[in-house]
């Protein structure tokens, strides 16, 4: 287990610098000069040399990886062009909220995707299972945005239950907050709940058609036994690499989501760093996003290696 | 196991494939009323998207500065917005950006995925190795994060939309496809192929492509899906097809301010997506469902498209006691 997780975290580094250097030589060939968005038009030529060279701009590109690599191994992310401020301390405290609305969306997601996965898988091409699958297939799998703005059509605009943004202001109370992230956060699962459903159903009756299964019940053993001790350990154990898998549209729905709510987030600084074309912003907020995203998979796999004795093996 | 003596398809045995007649067809849309509910709908929006500058009803760009916000009534079916533009005519010519740049850039990822998965997983070892790191580092970043970079870089519009959407897409299907390519590499078919002496290139292409059409269509699909829903996504965020080119995505977006008071100017674009997406959905899953059926026919039916093992995952019991 131990050589495993060693040799899976290997190749999450190997991953990361690959992630790095394409996520650099992108961000390098930007059109546009940095040292200009930060001076404005009027800037004199001298002054635009000074910032170049300040920024380390007049290096040749290899240098500059690498000094801006050896920087955030040693936990200098440089500083923000766009706000100037270090960017360390912005991206932790974004960070947080932002995994706020995932963590919630990820609780309020999974349970009721896997049920729903499961009862669909049962009832294989009766009732229950073509309502959850047209339901799902249908009128979840849209755009964050998409459904967003009918929840807020219908529960901000029409029903005025719940506020139509969330700006994560604490001083608003405790129940108005709670209230405040209850439609963010179900925008953000709807995608995700549509998907992890319609893969725990075909895992459920891929297992269900296995002939372990049809022994169990040909053999009179009790069908709540067959599916609750033989079936569902199975067909559950993919769902938790689809789940990590998942993890990727979660953190690429935050962006929309929290542009849509005005929720002060990483997926909204991310856009800002796009619009303001912020180079070491919008490369430290990539790599973070990477990191975020390759340890949840092998968060994944050290579980599903847990669960399932035969990938040990392997 | 079926599979392994099910005869694969060649270049010679696919062209010799007899068409499928107009009643076949006819039985296969009764057999999935959803599916074809779902072509209905994007067929729809296709014809709607060619004929668009003859069906709006008002221009696109210029507004009416004496019916600002207009709610919907006989004048404006789908109310104006706050320049005063019809939002029937924008939908109607807001369907011809989405629906061509995601068709183009699926396609363009299915042809560049596919050579990928070719190259990978016909020629295997170093080879395969390191195409599919490269392929894990595009994947280690959301799709969406991927596509804003490389919008960042190439700016905003409809070349970006498009080189975003085809770097975004080509790994994943490259992935799926190639899973679908090492089974059949290592087949007699393709060993006799080599030593017939057929080069690299043409074993690919005349061996192995025709027995990947079924995997294509299914991933096709799937991602003309995802396509739609990026673009949707990328415009909405500002970032995707510029103004004042009428656009979904952007539709939405720019109304958001408005939208507590003039709620239509929200809800039609939103409508004209979901109903798109859902069509899509809808014959991708049809598509599925009708490929795994052929493969299930597979071995009386010398059409068949796809090797079973390339579509049904292979689970193995942890529990299997009983």
């Amino acid at each position: 287990m131990g050589r495993f997780i060693l040799r899976r975290s290997l190749l999450i580094i190997l991953v990361l610098f690959l992630v790095s250097v394409i996520v650099f030589l992108i961000t390098s060939i930007i059109p546009g000069d940095p040292a200009q968005a930060i001076l404005g038009q009027s800037a004199t030529p001298e002054a635009l040399h000074a910032v170049r060279h300040q920024l380390g701009l007049d290096q040749p590109a290899i240098l500059r990886y690498f000094s801006w690599l050896g920087n955030l191994l040693r936990g200098n992310l440089g500083e923000s062009l766009t706000f100037q401020v270090p960017i360390g301390p912005l991206l932790l405290s974004k960070l947080g909220n932002s995994a706020i609305l995932a963590g919630a969306a990820l609780l309020f997601t999974v349970p009721i995707s896997l049920l729903l996965g499961v009862i669909a898988g049962l009832t294989k091409n009766r009732w229950p299972d073509t309502t959850i699958s047209l339901l799902t297939l249908a009128g979840v799998a849209q755009p964050e945005f998409v459904t967003g703005t009918f929840l807020i059509a219908i529960f901000a605009t029409w029903l005025h239950w719940l506020p139509a943004t969330n700006t994560f202001d604490t001083s608003i109370g405790f129940w108005p907050m709670v209230q405040s992230f209850i439609m963010p956060v179900v925008t953000l699962s709807l995608v995700l709940l549509a998907y992890i459903g319609r893969m725990t159903r075909t895992s459920v009756i891929d297992v269900m058609e296995t002939d372990y299964v049809r022994t169990a019940i040909l053999k009179g053993m009790p069908y709540r036994t067959v599916v609750l001790r033989h079936a569902l350990r199975n067909a559950l154990l993919p769902s938790i690499t689809i789940i990590a898998s998942n993890v990727g549209w979660l953190l690429g729905g935050i962006v929309v989501t929290e542009s849509l709510f005005g929720y002060p987030g990483l997926g909204r600084l991310l856009l800002q760093a796009v619009q303001g074309r912020d180079v070491p912003m919008l490369q430290d907020i990539t790599l973070l996003i990477a990191l975020v995203f390759s340890l949840s998979n092998l968060a994944a796999d050290v579980l599903y290696a847990l669960l399932n004795p035969r990938v040990r093996l392997a | 196991m079926e599979i392994a003596e099910r005869p694969p398809v060649s270049g010679t045995a696919h062209r010799g494939a007899r068409r499928r007649n107009l009643s076949w067809w006819l039985g296969q849309m009764r057999a999935q009323p959803l599916a074809s509910f779902g072509a209905l709908l994007v067929v729809a929006w296709i014809v709607i998207a060619i004929f668009a500058p003859l069906i709006a009803p008002y221009s696109a760009i210029k507004g009416d500065f004496y019916n600002l916000q207009a709610a919907p009534s006989g004048q404006h079916l789908f109310g104006t917005d706050n320049h005063g533009r019809d939002i029937l005519s924008r939908v109607i010519l807001g369907s011809r950006s989405v629906m061509l740049l995601a068709g183009i850039s699926t396609l363009v990822s299915l042809i560049c995925g596919t050579i990928i998965a070719l190259v990978s997983g016909y020629y295997g070892g170093a080879v395969d190795e390191v195409l599919m790191r490269i392929a894990d580092a595009a994947m280690a970043l959301p799709a969406v994060l991927l596509a804003l970079l490389i919008l960042a870089m190439i700016g905003p519009g409809d070349l970006g939309l498009f080189a975003s959407t085809v770097i975004v897409f080509s790994p994943l299907v490259a992935r799926v496809v190639r899973s679908a390519v090492l089974p059949l590499a290592g087949r007699e078919f393709i060993a006799a192929a080599k030593l017939r002496g057929e080069r690299g290139p043409s074993i690919m292409i005349r061996e192995l492509l025709p027995n990947l059409l079924g995997v294509l269509a299914v991933e096709g699909s799937i991602r003309l899906g995802y396509a739609i829903f990026l673009i949707a996504s990328l415009g909405f965020l500002g970032v995707g097809v510029q103004p004042p080119t009428p656009d979904w995505g952007v539709m939405v977006s720019e109304a958001q301010e408005y939208a507590s008071v003039s709620p239509w100017m929200v809800i039609f674009p939103s409508l004209a997506i979901a109903s798109l997406v859902i069509g899509v959905n809808l014959v991708s899953d049809g598509v599925k469902q009708l490929i795994t059926a052929m493969e299930q026919r597979g071995q009386s039916d010398p059409e068949s498209l796809v090797p079973a093992a390339t579509t049904f995952p292979q689970t193995t019991p942890v529990g299997g006691e009983a």
